[in-house]
């Protein structure tokens, strides 16, 4: 790669402080997720115990009881009370809300793209602008909104905030991805008969389909990752995942090796997404403001 | 005494693409020699092993009279004046041009008089406070060429400095090009893919093809007496009119449609292999059209007419569908359908053996 | 060459019947763009005017209770904030949170990417993994943290303590040190973002420029400080300033991870609006607090939007 360094012996240091350096920071920042993980298969009594142990099998015997009592149905008396249901609330949420989110969204980035709109970068920017707001800022008037409207407490409400929190996001990303797409492909369509729609349709949408899906992975796990909001405006049984978590920690003893055999269950998903949008991640977490 | 000598250098890449196979050149001192090829053909990796910014797989490099094989690119003496000008994008360009000679740790008054001695011949004096980004394409390559004179190395290696140019500008820095480097008399090895270029700037053209040299010689020995197919078509503008054509009894070349029939000298055609393809090329200002035939002309049609201003060229269709291009002056004024008769002169043919693409005396 | 003509070729001209045709671009376009700038304003611009409105009285929400019972106060709100040293604390003890971490976070990130940079191999695949840490839950994260670094059974100490012989350190039990577990919490979650995008400037330097610069004998230190920073910069500053905002506006961190303890040491801005808002239920105030944070972002929020402009001129 570099060619200069072709003609340079690296020295033999500087070779061992660069692989020490990475290997230090790949245990910096995987550690955690190891250790959360042996937390989850380790028997109450050995998540806390000193000193700690760290290799399954050799220094302690994994189980597998933790997921099968996080998975069970039966805990802590109602059933809306358990991790299946707030897993599937999660899910239900988490997935209608993306799908909505992407499909008006990537209608209006197309409108911005291919039409002309009065003012169309003071829309933008506002529609930017909702990406920096404090969700505690308005938190309180959506509370009372909520309420007035006899949303709180509902899988409606929730999926509509996440949904109208996920459009700004569709709306840039896919903007930018339709500014990439030369309009001569509809142009072309329209000049042999296709009315605008038909060539949306047939030729565009299929250009745009995984753009699409990789902003969906984004929105969907924004809404899978969203606490502030399903916390504080649900106090009651109804939840997601994210409060469900926050308030195991709360009741009575903290069964931390439960905790993590949760919290395993729910980042697998988003681990593996990582991987699907690894090279749309750079536009995802800039909201499409900065592109390779 | 600053000659390049490039034996025998083969490049493989990991992958296993062989991008320069066995290529041997020699550029005498103060000599200007242009490597000439199409995009692809290992010119510009070449280039890069000279200058120390690639490593050769094999082969010996040369400069002076050193063997720079194991030197890095900055202890070879060389200058290299790179496709996007490479400035230093937040430095001046009195800082650009002085960047060498300050690594070069001379005092700070030869630095000064030697940039301002630069600049002046370049004729960028008025634009030594600005960045690059406030240049033109002229004026960056023109900062480009400034750092790289401003070292005196024995040696410029030059990376297809004018294709990023604007093409009106592209003209003017050629001329300025070759001057600058009759006045410095530098040796110089130049990389470009535009044979227009090549021949307006060389002493000597080397073309390559797939990593393999075809040919090297002075511009005009090139453009006249091509060694190779694949020269014969690269050269000359509009490309060389090529026929498929075997020898026949006669002895006689003949196209395989028997619709065309030239005859050739015996002592000629004893040299040449029988029953297997050959090339026959003309070049288009060596068809001579006559509007009114006469005998012994080749009858043709006249099928497209491209008027240039200077020259019209004519697409014009013989028997047996074959179309051959040929150059006129503007007042033969033909329309498209008009009978003509072509004539040639027979010591300005070429042919080839297609199978080992060389050409045949 | 041969010429074949042209009339063979050319197939007979098809006749394509659009459907939709009576949808005009215009109605359309409309159709496209109000259904979501409609849902925008619904949760944006009308709570934002709700909440100035709240912010100007002096209103307490218990539960449904009418908002009709609101007292003007104009800017009382305001200026008994802006009188009010607790609010100014809150504001310090924002800073000394968000400025360590952008810092730390950009240093740190940025070390990274030079690092990752020069691999050639596994650059993709390891860079992938470091970024996980960055999508999961933030309160995931901040759970499992509070795990780690509990005082005695935390595997944190347990490293500092058996490990490297230093005494225990009291990670969310002593004040200086609660700050600094969210700014230890928040790196190990936000760095592999500047390290993104740090990697993705590295990368966008030509590498000819290394090369002219090796031409003319350029040190190291030369190449680093005339090529690399100044073409990477203006990213990182786009990167910091997401940082900046994302920071401030945080709140899950203080919330689930220390509480806002230990007191009130780590009562972030974020926290300190919602315990006025939902705790003490002094709902105009609250707001009042909200908009002043806003008037920050936006500040903010111009800078961001100035950088990505100008970046986006220069790429022309």
């Amino acid at each position: 790669m570099n060619n200069p360094s072709q003609f340079k012996a690296s020295s033999v240091a500087g070779r061992i402080v660069f692989w020490l350096l990475i290997a230090l920071t790949l245990f910096f920042f995987l550690f955690p997720l190891y250790w959360m993980f042996l937390s989850s298969i380790k028997q109450p009594g050995d998540v806390t115990s000193l000193p700690p142990r760290f290799i399954p099998f050799v220094q302690f015997k994994p189980t597998l009881a933790n997921y099968a009592a996080v998975l069970s149905t039966s805990a802590m008396g109602s059933r809306q009370n358990t991790f299946p249901w707030a897993l599937l609330n999660s899910v239900l949420v988490g997935g209608t809300a993306t799908v909505v989110a992407v499909i008006l969204g990537t209608l209006t980035a197309y409108a911005f793209s291919r039409f002309r709109v009065k003012g169309e970068s003071d829309l933008l920017f506002f529609i930017l602008s909702t990406r920096m707001l404090p969700p505690v800022v308005v938190l309180v008037p959506i509370f009372l909104m909520f309420t007035n409207l006899g949303l709180p407490n509902t899988f409606a409400g929730i999926t509509l905030l996440y949904i109208i929190s996920g459009l700004p996001f569709v709306v840039w990303m896919m903007k930018g991805f339709f500014d990439e797409i030369p309009r001569e492909y509809e142009d072309a369509a329209m000049v042999d008969g296709y009315s605008r729609l038909e060539a949306v349709w047939k030729i565009v949408f299929p250009e745009a389909f995984p753009a699409m899906l990789a902003t969906a992975v984004f929105v969907l796990i924004t809404a899978w990752n969203e606490f502030v909001f399903v916390t504080l405006l649900n106090k009651q049984s109804w939840g997601t995942v994210p409060p469900f978590l926050y308030q195991i920690i709360g009741y009575g003893r903290t069964e931390w090796s439960r905790m993590a055999a949760a919290a395993i269950i729910y980042i697998t998903p988003i681990v593996v997404f990582t991987f699907v949008v690894r090279n749309h991640l750079l536009r995802g977490v800039t909201f499409g403001a900065v592109r390779r | 005494m600053a000659e390049i000598r490039i034996q025998n250098l083969v490049k493989v890449f990991p992958g296993g693409t062989r991008a320069v196979d066995g290529v041997s050149i020699h550029v005498a001192d103060g000599e200007f020699l242009v490597l000439l090829g199409p995009s692809g053909c290992g010119k510009t990796t070449t280039l890069r092993c000279v200058a120390g910014l690639e490593r050769q797989t094999r082969g010996d490099i040369h400069i002076g009279d050193r063997l720079v094989n194991a030197l890095p690119p900055a202890d070879r003496d060389i200058a290299f004046v790179f496709q996007f000008y490479a400035l230093y994008p937040h430095l001046s360009v009195y800082d650009n041009i002085a960047f060498p000679l300050k690594a070069a740790q001379l005092p700070k008054s030869e630095v000064d008089q030697r940039v301002h001695h630069v600049a002046e011949m370049l004729k960028i004096n008025h634009l030594l406070n600005r960045r690059p980004k406030r240049l033109s394409s002229g004026e960056q390559q023109r900062v480009a060429l400034g750092r790289a004179i401003v070292r005196r190395p024995q040696v410029f290696l030059l990376d297809e400095p004018l294709t990023n140019m604007d093409s009106s500008l592209r003209a003017d820095m050629r001329v300025e090009l070759k001057h600058l480097q009759q006045e410095l008399g530098t040796t110089t090895l130049y990389v470009t893919h535009d044979q227009t270029e090549a021949m307006a700037l060389g002493h000597k053209i080397a073309v390559m093809d797939a990593g393999k040299l075809q040919q090297v010689g002075a511009p005009l020995e090139v453009y006249n007496h091509p060694a190779t197919l694949f020269v014969a078509g690269f050269i000359g503008s509009p490309p060389m009119n090529l026929l498929d054509v075997t020898l026949a009894a006669g002895p006689a070349l003949v196209d395989p449609d028997g619709a065309f029939r030239l005859p050739v000298g015996a002592a000629l055609a004893e040299k040449w292999p029988t029953l297997v393809p050959l090339k026959l090329g003309v070049r288009s200002e060596d068809l001579h059209i006559a509007a009114d035939p006469s005998a012994g002309d080749m009858p043709a049609e006249v099928y497209v007419v491209e008027p240039l201003g200077d020259e019209t060229i004519y697409s014009l269709r013989f028997a047996g569908s074959h179309v051959m291009l040929a150059k006129a002056p503007p007042a033969l004024d033909l329309k498209v359908g008009d009978k003509v008769g072509v004539s040639f002169d027979r010591s300005r043919l070429h042919v080839f053996d297609v199978q080992t693409g060389k050409a045949l005396r | 060459m041969s010429v074949q003509p042209v009339e063979s070729v050319i197939p007979e001209r098809a006749e394509v019947r659009p459907r939709f045709a009576w949808l005009s671009e215009r109605a359309l376009m409309h159709l496209f763009l109000w259904p979501t700038l409609l849902l925008l304003l619904f949760i944006t611009v009308f709570p934002l005017i709700w909440s100035l409105c709240l912010s100007f009285t002096e209103y307490s929400v218990v539960h449904d209770s009418s908002w009709t019972a609101a007292r003007w106060v104009g800017l009382g709100n305001y200026s008994r904030l802006l009188a009010d040293a607790e609010f100014w604390t809150r504001f310090q003890i924002s800073a000394s949170f968000v400025v360590p971490t952008v810092l730390v976070e950009f240093l740190l990130g940025f070390g990274i990417a030079l690092l990752l940079h020069r691999l050639t191999y596994g650059r993709g695949f390891l860079s992938t993994i470091i970024l996980i840490p960055m999508m999961l839950a933030p309160v995931v994260v901040a759970l499992f943290w509070r795990f780690m670094l509990q005082g005695d059974i935390g595997i944190v100490n347990y490293f500092i303590r058996d490990v490297l012989g230093f005494a225990a350190v009291p990670w969310l039990t002593e004040r200086n040190w609660a700050i600094v577990s969210m700014i230890l919490v928040d790196t190990w979650q936000w760095t592999p973002f500047m390290m993104l995008i740090s990697l993705a400037g590295l990368s966008a330097v030509p590498k000819y420029l290394y090369e002219a610069a090796d031409v003319d004998r350029a040190s190291g230190w030369f190449k680093f400080r005339h090529i690399t920073l100044p073409l990477v910069t203006p990213l990182l500053l786009i990167g910091m300033l997401f940082r900046l905002m994302d920071t401030y506006k945080l709140f899950e961190l203080a919330f689930v991870l220390t509480g806002g303890g230990p007191g009130d040491y780590t009562k972030v801005l974020p926290l300190y609006l919602y315990r006025m808002a939902f705790g003490d239920f002094n709902t105009g105030r609250a707001s009042a607090v909200g908009y002043i944070m806003l008037i920050v972002i936006i500040a903010l929020a111009n800078l961001l939007i100035r950088l990505l402009n100008q970046m986006k001129a220069e790429e022309r």
